[in-house]
């Protein structure tokens, strides 16, 4: 969130979060900030420390959302490779579980390696499920070719027998285009 | 008190933020957990009802996820211009 105003102690931002970091106090902050040469009341100062702390928590929130918009999307694409509709309804609900776990994320960090670890399980599910269904694509097509090779080699023995039997060309010729119509 | 119009800005950038349907549940939790004070369910329902009565916000209701948020093109605009 952007500052409505410019602070004379926004100059101090980085040594503030240090000072808060090392645990001390708002007097003893004060007094550092005395001998730095910005003399500032505790009460103004513990408003401006407050207001800092709600932009930083807004930017994480932002930013987990943000996360969590990229996982849903790379979820999207991974479901646009193999779109059938008995995973749609996961994907739906996975969709808003991780946005759930990413938006709790920003105060815990727990639910961000929860959401992490449940896009990961989909995205293998969904991977997995599009491999699956290739491979079933190409035994299918083996399938066929088996099936045509078979035919043709039916055909060809037919054919065989027609050309040892005694009969005229002209016969020959009208039983081997049946053969081969079939 | 925290005043509505900044519940307001808030949500349009959560659900800006997310680039997808912004699940109900988690768009209240979000500005439940980052606004200070935090804001009151009544309020954020305002905001929200404000928001979609400008033509900013879209709600879908599914059966199974529940209500998610998404922005319109004018919500997208104003969006950014909050940056």
């Amino acid at each position: 969130m952007s500052k409505q105003k410019q602070s004379k102690l926004d100059q101090f931002a980085e040594r503030l979060d240090e000072w808060e970091l090392k645990g001390l106090t708002l007097d003893q902050i004060a007094g550092e900030l005395h001998e730095a040469g910005c003399d500032v009341s505790c009460s103004r100062l513990s408003c401006y420390l407050a207001r800092r702390r709600e932009a930083s928590l807004q930017e994480r929130m932002f930013t987990s959302i943000a996360t969590g918009g990229r996982m849903n999307r790379e979820l999207d694409a991974a479901y646009a490779k193999n779109p059938a509709p008995a995973i749609e309804q996961l994907i739906r609900i996975s969709k808003t579980l991780i946005m759930s776990l990413q938006v709790q994320g920003a105060a815990d960090p727990k639910s961000l390696s929860l959401a992490n670890a449940m896009q990961q399980t989909v995205l293998e599910y969904l991977s997995g499920k599009t491999k699956a269904e290739l491979e079933l694509r190409k035994l299918g097509l083996q399938e066929r070719k088996v099936a045509l090779l078979e035919k043709r080699a039916a055909q060809a023995d037919a054919a065989e027998g027609v050309l040892k039997q005694n009969i005229s060309p002209e016969e020959q010729a009208k039983r081997l285009r049946e053969i081969f119509k079939r | 008190m925290i005043e509505i119009r900044e519940i307001k800005k808030f949500l349009l950038r959560a659900i800006n933020g997310a680039a997808g349907p912004m699940p109900d549940l988690a768009l209240n939790q979000a500005a439940k957990d980052s606004l200070a004070p935090r804001p009151l369910q009544s309020d954020i329902d305002q905001a929200k009802r404000e928001l979609e009565s400008s033509g900013l916000i879209i709600g879908n209701d599914d059966d199974l996820c529940g209500r998610s948020w998404g922005l319109s093109t004018k919500g997208e605009l104003q969006a950014k211009k909050i940056g």
